[in-house]
């Protein structure tokens, strides 16, 4: 930031005098830098889908697997919007009892919301497998390559939640809550927040507007 | 520190701010996210209203107003958080999502149009 260091004129010298900062003063806006940038990565996988995204190469298609039965199934789909929609709200509220300083409750809703990602993981991978067993796989098609990478790279984003969680639980075990930890809740919380906007996204432009007819 | 009360999360406790919001206001936003999600996918089950165009625009419609839900109810994004930066990259963010994503589609889907058909495309099997 501009006003971490301003000049001052001494005689003939410029002088950069450094103001001190205390610790973490910068984190959430870096952080929240960084889920911007990650914004973009996302923005380029969906720029890619949204060209590749009818290039069936007559194989599987969204309304079609081959079979004559549809490769996206919405009851699966809106299990995990609804799974991450609950699991930003518990995150969410993990958030306020660590504001209350209520450890014990902050780390039973953190702990809820890990596992609704965990089965948020689950429903991915049988969904992945699902679509395998029909021949529909990252190599069959220019659409369904541009699928998978967007459904890994989100499911490698919740895993990171995953590894965050743990993380976050052994350090306030170790050190209680002190300030070093609330800013990493603070930071998980905008985290998992950001999974479900993504998620949401996928809903809406990947598996909604692949099932109109 | 104390020279630094806007960036101390203590102190911003009762402030709201980033990641900050009350029970209150995270009941009320996934009241109404579960509403439009629910009504984006009642849209999809359904088919389509009117053209396939007419839906989509819907369901976008719908993906923005769910996500700037999100950013006011759970995340509490303010104009005012750290000193305008939060605002600052977020539109920042926004207008280069905007660039990157309708110059790509355009830019691909004219390509596309030019481009002969080649056997083993779907473009090709309307020849």
């Amino acid at each position: 930031m501009a006003s971490t260091a301003h000049t001052e004129v001494k005689g003939d010298n410029f002088h950069v005098t450094e103001e001190p900062h205390h610790e973490g003063h910068s984190t959430v806006i870096g952080f929240w830098i960084f889920l911007m940038q990650d914004m973009l990565l996302f923005c380029g996988l969906f720029a890619i889908f949204a060209w590749l995204g009818g290039h069936y190469a007559n194989g599987p298609a969204p309304l079609d697997d081959g079979t004559g039965q549809p490769l996206f199934h919405l009851t699966p789909v809106a299990i995990n919007t609804v799974i991450m929609m609950v699991s930003a709200f518990t995150c969410s509220m993990g958030m306020v009892n660590i504001r209350k300083e209520n450890v014990g409750a902050a780390l039973r809703f953190f702990g809820i919301t890990a596992l609704l990602g965990l089965g948020f993981l689950f429903m991915q991978y049988r969904e992945a497998v699902n679509m395998a067993a029909v021949g529909a796989t990252i190599q069959t098609s220019a659409f369904l390559a541009s699928f998978f990478v967007i459904i890994f790279t989100h499911c490698l984003h919740v895993i990171a939640g995953l590894v965050w969680f743990v993380v976050l639980a052994v350090q306030i075990n170790l050190h209680g809550l002190d300030d070093a930890n609330e800013r990493r809740a603070v930071c998980f919380s905008m985290f998992w927040n950001f999974l479900d906007i993504t998620w949401v996204i996928v809903f809406v432009f990947v598996y909604l507007m692949g099932v109109l007819k | 520190m104390s020279n630094h009360p806007e960036v101390h999360v203590h102190e911003h406790a009762d402030a709201g701010g980033l990641g900050y919001g009350t029970q209150q206001s995270y009941l009320t936003g996934l009241g109404l996210a579960a509403a439009l999600s629910a009504a984006a996918l009642g849209l999809a089950a359904v088919g389509s209203i009117g053209t396939i165009q007419t839906t989509a625009l819907i369901l976008t419609a719908i993906a923005i107003a769910r996500v700037y839900i999100h950013a006011v109810f759970f995340l509490r994004i303010r104009s005012t958080d750290e000193g305008g930066w939060t605002a600052i990259t977020t539109i920042f963010t926004l207008i280069t999502v905007v660039i990157a994503m309708v110059g790509s589609i355009w830019i691909m889907l004219h390509q596309e149009i030019n481009m002969m058909p080649m056997p083993g495309t779907d473009a090709f099997r309307g020849m």
